[in-house]
């Protein structure tokens, strides 16, 4: 089976996990990223692909009724794009770093666009489940609960069809786009993967800088300090 | 029974679905409850008054519904058995369930406990071990199962009476979990500073602090894609400038 196609199936299954509430939370880029890794055959590199992807967005919360970006399908295009063009460009270390930073991007992009779609697709689906009550009306109870289930189907292509079409241009933009003399050092700790947790601080610290919880952030922080400074 | 139970607590793991903008979750708790009502019903006229009571608008957490679905399967057992249960009282039950249980399990498992089991998952990340994702994944559905089919049990056997204990109980560590949250954050901040400040130096760090603090300061306004997109790639430009 050929590399796209194997993490366009994954996609699909992990969109269901995330969309169909399953919400086994294997569709969290963290876990995405792994099974990417294992599913390609570059565990390390799909690990901490999705890893960065999921510190992107680490205390980021999805208040009722707000469209969240799609995650899951983001979490497995960074870790896709970041192992196969990698992989193109023969695993030259000085490249990773742009290989990375481009790759991050458009998965960053690729969880905008589920985003967008999922927010014309309810509006949309409302008009099915109008139609599966008729059913459930008339006293077709099975042909209402055929109508929720087949929605499965449209979790599992999105993610399937989304990574299908974009892996394969992607992956040749970013080995144009990384092409030539690297502009980000990536490698170990390289400087992307230093700076990227910062972003995932933020909204953190937006989530426990408020009163009840402002006093334990600190105290973790100052913690970890000073045991560090002791360690020496 | 026991076998219809199941049937049950396995359609509470599809009930959004159909998740829409007019019904939101209506028609997935309607397709959780429709094998029981086919069981109680005893003729059409039955099954079609049983199954209009549960069609429409169900907005409730994912994971406690499971609640709900026992208590309303409850209270239509008990409608059925003679009882006097109006269609309405069915009905109150479900709404103040779903407000009570939504308030409290969003807070619980969006605010509280993914991004605390994330931040820990993303501590072992950042060197490189895959006990992380392990922990994530144990210690989030811990909670999470337990609360979707002990919930169903809970509201099948207690009925309308799970709620009155339950607003009160109902994650009783919430508030140590809280804590615990806001330590691991500052755990993970401290780690992150300490790196960039070892490995890439002082004009890293305090970049990383001012994407922090931009991230911080923009989320009031913006939706976190398009500040995560402009912070990522403002730091993809100064790391080229440098």
């Amino acid at each position: 089976m050929s590399p796209i196609l194997a993490t366009s199936i994954l996609g699909g299954i992990l969109a269901v996990d995330h969309r169909s509430s399953v919400r086994t939370m294997i569709s969290q880029p963290l876990v995405g990223g792994l099974l990417t890794g294992m599913v390609l055959g570059a565990t390390m590199e799909g690990f901490l692909a999705g890893a960065l992807f999921q510190m992107l967005f680490l205390g980021n919360i999805t208040l009722r009724g707000e469209h969240a970006p799609d995650l899951p399908v983001g979490g497995v295009a960074a870790a896709a794009l970041y192992i196969l063009v990698s992989r193109d460009a023969g695993n030259a270390m000085p490249a990773n770093g742009n290989i990375l930073m481009l790759s991050m991007l458009l998965a960053i992009l690729v969880a905008g666009l589920g985003r967008y779609f999922y927010m014309i697709w309810e509006k949309w689906a409302g008009r099915l489940a109008d139609r599966a009550f008729e059913y459930a009306r008339n006293g077709r109870l099975r042909r209402a609960s055929a109508i929720h289930l087949s929605m499965i189907f449209v979790h599992f292509l999105y993610g399937f069809t989304v990574l299908l079409a974009v892996l394969p241009p992607a992956r040749s933009l970013i080995a144009f786009g990384s092409g030539g003399s690297a502009f980000i050092d990536a490698g170990p700790p390289g400087m992307l993967v230093l700076m990227v947790p910062f972003i995932g601080i933020g909204s953190l610290a937006r989530l426990h800088l408020v009163r009840s919880q402002a006093f334990w952030f600190a105290a973790g922080f100052l913690f970890t300090v000073i045991l560090m400074m002791i360690r020496g | 029974m026991l076998a219809k139970h199941l049937g049950v607590i396995w359609r509470l793991f599809f009930l959004q679905n159909s998740r829409n903008d007019r019904t939101i979750d209506g028609l997935g708790f309607f397709h959780i409850l429709s094998p029981i009502f086919r069981d109680l019903a005893e003729d059409d006229g039955e099954l079609k008054d049983m199954t209009g009571r549960h069609l429409g608008y169900f907005n409730a957490n994912p994971i406690l519904a499971s609640y709900i679905v026992g208590v309303v399967m409850n209270l239509e057992m008990k409608k059925k058995a003679g009882e006097d249960i109006s269609a309405e009282r069915i009905e109150r039950v479900k709404n103040t369930l779903s407000s009570v249980l939504t308030a409290r399990g969003d807070y619980f498992f969006e605010v509280i406990l993914v991004p605390f089991a994330l931040t820990i998952g993303s501590i072992f990340a950042i060197y490189s071990s895959y006990i992380g994702p392990v922990i994530f994944l144990a210690f989030y559905n811990l909670y999470h199962l337990q609360s979707r089919i002990g919930g169903f049990r809970a509201g099948l056997f207690l009925g309308e009476d799970v709620w009155r204990g339950l607003a009160r109980t109902l994650f009783r560590e919430q508030r140590f979990l809280g804590a615990c949250a806001a330590f691991v954050s500052g755990v993970f901040g401290a780690i992150v500073f300490s790196r960039a400040w070892s490995f890439g130096g002082a004009r890293l760090a305090v970049w990383g602090l001012a994407a922090a603090g931009g991230v911080f300061l923009l989320r009031r306004k913006f939706h976190i894609l398009w500040v995560v997109l402009a912070v990522f790639v403002a730091t993809a430009l100064f790391l080229a400038c440098r």
